[in-house]
C-alpha cells in the first residue's frame, strides 16, 4: 500500500505524459469524459502506447467492447507498473476521454480494479497541444 | 558503413554496461569546472533527464505573438493539421524536436566526438568534435549533419543537413530545409548542464528563435535498466483514429 501512495504522490507531480508521438487533441476529445465497468479480455503491452480493452454489457445484456489507451511502457514501468498490473478477466471501471472519431476507444484517466486500486493514474492535464 | 558499425558497438557497449556505468565525482556545487574528463574537456557524460526542454509539446511558450515568425513561416504554421503530424505516423522526431521527448537520454563522451544514446525512438546522434566543415553533398536526413567545438566551458554544435520532413514540435511548428541548429551545452555544477538551443531559419523565423533548459540527472529506477526500448511502430493503432485538427487563427 505504501509503495502505490509513493507511485501515486509520483505521478500527481509529474502524470503520466499523455502522448509521444502526436496532438493529444487531434484523437480525443477532453469534452467527452465518460466512465464504464467491464472486464479486461486484452492487455497490449506495446508502444507506442499500452492499449486494453475491456468487455462491456448494457442493461439489455448486449456485450460491447471499448479499447483504452494509456501511456507508453517507458513511462509506466519507471512509475512501477508492469505487465501484470492488469490481467485478462480483472473487472475494471475505467474513466477516460472519448476517440473524436466515435469509434468504442478511450484515453484512459483512471482505472479501479473490484478491490479499489488504481492503476494508470494520469492527474495531470496538459494544454490543447499534449503530447511531445 | 565501417563507422556506423563502430557506432553500433560503441552503442551495445554501453547498453551492456547499464547502470553500472561510473556515475561522475561531483565537484564542489557552485563550480563550473568541478567536473572534467582526464584530458581537461568539460564532462557531459552521464545519464539525464530532458524533461526540462519539454515544454508541454509546444515551443510557443510565450504564446503565438512571441513567434518570431516571417509571413511564411506564420503562413506554414497556420496550414499544418495535427493530423498529418509525421510522429504520428512514426516517422524520426528529427532534430531539434528529438530534444523536447518526455524520455531520457545518454551521453558519451570522447575526445573527437559526443554521441548521444535517445530513449525516445532508440535514436542516436554523433557529434563530431575534430571536423570544421559539414560533409558535401550529402542528401538532407531527420538529424542532419553535427560538428562542435568548445568555446571555453560550453560545447557548441552546429547541425544543418536537415531535411523538412518533420516538425519543430508536437504543435506543428515547421522549419525549412535551410535550417540551421545551433546547440550550446554548458556544465555548470555536479547535477546541471545549462542547455541552449537555436533554431536558425530566416525563411520561416525573423530572428533565432531561442530555448534554453538545465539538463539535471535522470535518476535509474531499481530492477530497470537505464534506457528503455521505445519501438513506436510495434503497435501504432494511434495513426487510424487522427481526426483533422488545424490551429484557430482566432487564438493566435
Amino acid at each position: 500500500m505504501k509503495k502505490l501512495v509513493t507511485i501515486l504522490a509520483l505521478f500527481a507531480f509529474v502524470g503520466i505524459p499523455l502522448l509521444a508521438h502526436h496532438s493529444f487533441a487531434a484523437q480525443y476529445d477532453r469534452n467527452q469524459k465518460f466512465s464504464v465497468k467491464g472486464t479486461v479480455t486484452k492487455v497490449d503491452w506495446r508502444n507506442p502506447h499500452v492499449y486494453f480493452y475491456v468487455d462491456v454489457k448494457d442493461d439489455s445484456g448486449n456485450v460491447t467492447n471499448w479499447a483504452f489507451e494509456t501511456g507508453n511502457l517507458s513511462t509506466l514501468m519507471r512509475g512501477g507498473w508492469r505487465k501484470s498490473t492488469l490481467k485478462v478477466g480483472e473487472e475494471v471501471t475505467v474513466e477516460a476521454f472519448r476517440a473524436r472519431d466515435g469509434t468504442n476507444l478511450g484515453n484512459s484517466r483512471t482505472v479501479t480494479k473490484a478491490d479499489g486500486t488504481r492503476i494508470f493514474e494520469v492527474v495531470q492535464s496538459n494544454n490543447q497541444y499534449a503530447g511531445q | 558503413m565501417k563507422s556506423l558499425i563502430g557506432l553500433v558497438l560503441i552503442a551495445a557497449g554501453v547498453f551492456a554496461q547499464g547502470a553500472k556505468a561510473p556515475a561522475p565525482k561531483p565537484g564542489p556545487a557552485k563550480s563550473p569546472n568541478a567536473l572534467r574528463l582526464p584530458d581537461g574537456q568539460p564532462n557531459l557524460t552521464g545519464y539525464w533527464s530532458l524533461s526540462a526542454l519539454r515544454y508541454g509539446g509546444n515551443l510557443a511558450t510565450e504564446g503565438e505573438a512571441k513567434v518570431p515568425y516571417t509571413e511564411a513561416g506564420r503562413k506554414a504554421f497556420l496550414e499544418h493539421d495535427a493530423k498529418n503530424d509525421p510522429t504520428g505516423f512514426c516517422q524520426p522526431p528529427g532534430w531539434p524536436r528529438m530534444a523536447h521527448s518526455p524520455f531520457p537520454m545518454k551521453i558519451v563522451q570522447e575526445k573527437n566526438a559526443v554521441i548521444i544514446l535517445y530513449e525516445y525512438m532508440r535514436i542516436w546522434r554523433q557529434i563530431d568534435l575534430n571536423r570544421k566543415e559539414h560533409y558535401p553533398d550529402v542528401e538532407d536526413t531527420f538529424f542532419g549533419d553535427s560538428i562542435g567545438h568548445w568555446e571555453g566551458e560550453t560545447l557548441v554544435i552546429e547541425t544543418t543537413g536537415l531535411n523538412d520532413r518533420h516538425w519543430l514540435d508536437t504543435a506543428g511548428h515547421q522549419h525549412t530545409a535551410n535550417m540551421k541548429v545551433i546547440e550550446r551545452m554548458t556544465r555548470t555544477g555536479p547535477e546541471t548542464v545549462d542547455y541552449e538551443i537555436q533554431v536558425h531559419d530566416p525563411e520561416y523565423y525573423a530572428t533565432p528563435w531561442i530555448h534554453k533548459g538545465t539538463l539535471k540527472p535522470q535518476k535509474s529506477t531499481p530492477g530497470l535498466p537505464e534506457l528503455l526500448e521505445y519501438f513506436c511502430t510495434d503497435n501504432n493503432i494511434d495513426i487510424q483514429h487522427l481526426t483533422s485538427l488545424k490551429p484557430d487563427p482566432e487564438k493566435k
